[in-house]
């Protein structure tokens, strides 16, 4: 997907994701699945409430933080959102 | 331009404009903070904690990567190999004309298991792996998404399912959850059923039919459902059913059932 003002595309490499979850204060707990930094027992979750491990972690979209999963369904998706221009508030995360 | 690209080319002093992709990895063996591929147009920003020494210079690239993920709606922050799947995608979604055709006339629960389908069988035709996607498809939605997908591949929403709605949609008291009904009767039947197919000769359909005959009852099942959808296939179907290969296995008379050119046989064995 892209916009007509904008060719350049900013993406990251699987090595990458801890790099990537830093910026958006989160870290990865004893199971591998992403937290809070700042709460280790808050797990974030998806648009539609899945938690979501490191090694499924496939980024970030905006409304206000939706993370997404890398499956081909998750991905389908995000797709639908943006092309209907649902930008839905992420769900709260949930304590583990 | 966006501002997270703004600031991102004040912090790497880079010529930008012949950059089509900024791919932030995590190198260990390389101390290098800016390399280049693909002909200079992907930029490769090296973020190993080794090559990530000055804190401020860090802080600042954090921040343009939270921007560039949260700036515009329609641009996400993507891992490469999902970044990759979505423009396939969304390709998909431009070209692909079965998707604008079931819109609103398949369950609205299907749609994203034919999209997916559909995005396996090109890839499938690409030549490129498709078994994780199959079972990450299984594992959302089970059992139904294996039937689609495999009904997809074959190529029967073209032959089978389309022309099933438009036999429907001639008829006065046409609803959509006429044909739903019917959708469903095909997509729950599946496993069990044959198809029969213009492309397909009468050998190889006798054959499939005589096949599947002889797998079902292995399994301790006793019947077979043969759907056959426009005038053609409908006669042929009637051909079938009084074929000696295949009515020496009845042990009943077949039930039919006939609507216009849509018709279903049940066989009993």
């Amino acid at each position: 997907m892209k916009t007509e003002k904008q060719d350049i595309k900013l993406v990251f490499s699987e090595s990458a994701r801890d790099f990537v979850l830093e910026a958006f204060h989160k870290t990865v707990d004893d199971e591998g699945y992403i937290v809070e930094q700042d709460n280790k027992q808050q797990r974030i979750l998806t648009l539609d409430g899945q938690e979501i491990r490191k090694d499924q972690f496939a980024g970030v979209r905006k409304g206000s933080e939706i993370y997404v999963k890398s499956d081909i369904v998750s991905l389908i998706e995000m797709c639908d959102d943006i092309r209907s221009g649902k930008t839905a508030h992420a769900p709260v995360v949930r304590e583990s | 331009m966006l501002q997270w690209l703004e600031n991102l080319k004040s912090l790497v002093h880079i010529d930008l404009s012949k950059v089509k992709q900024i791919k932030l990895i995590s190198d260990i063996k390389n101390n290098k903070f800016i390399n280049y591929e693909d002909n200079r147009k992907t930029v490769i920003l090296n973020v190993s904690p080794g090559v990530m020494t000055d804190p401020t210079q860090k802080q600042q690239l954090l921040e343009i990567v939270k921007s560039a993920g949260l700036e515009d709606p329609a641009q996400p922050l993507l891992e490469e190999k999902a970044s990759e799947e979505t423009t396939q995608l969304a390709e998909l979604y431009d070209d692909d004309p079965l998707i604008a055709y079931f819109q609103g006339k398949i369950p609205n629960d299907d749609m994203p298991i034919l999209r997916s389908a559909l995005f396996i069988k090109n890839a499938h035709a690409q030549g490129r792996p498709v078994d994780r996607y199959k079972i990450e498809l299984r594992e959302r939605y089970g059992k139904r998404a294996d039937i689609i997908s495999n009904l997809c591949t074959a190529g029967y929403f073209e032959s089978h399912i389309k022309p099933m709605y438009e036999e429907l949609e001639r008829r006065p008291n046409f609803s959509r959850e006429m044909f739903m009904e019917n959708y469903d009767i095909m997509i729950k039947g599946t496993p069990f059923a044959v198809f029969v197919r213009r492309s397909q000769s009468y050998s190889d359909l006798s054959g499939e039919v005589e096949g599947k005959i002889i797998t079902n009852q292995r399994y301790g099942r006793k019947t077979l459902n043969i759907h056959a959808i426009g005038a053609e296939n409908v006669s042929v179907l009637n051909s079938l059913l009084q074929d000696e290969t295949i009515t020496q296995y009845f042990s009943a008379e077949p039930s039919t059932k006939r609507e216009g050119n849509i018709m279903v046989a049940q066989i009993f064995f």
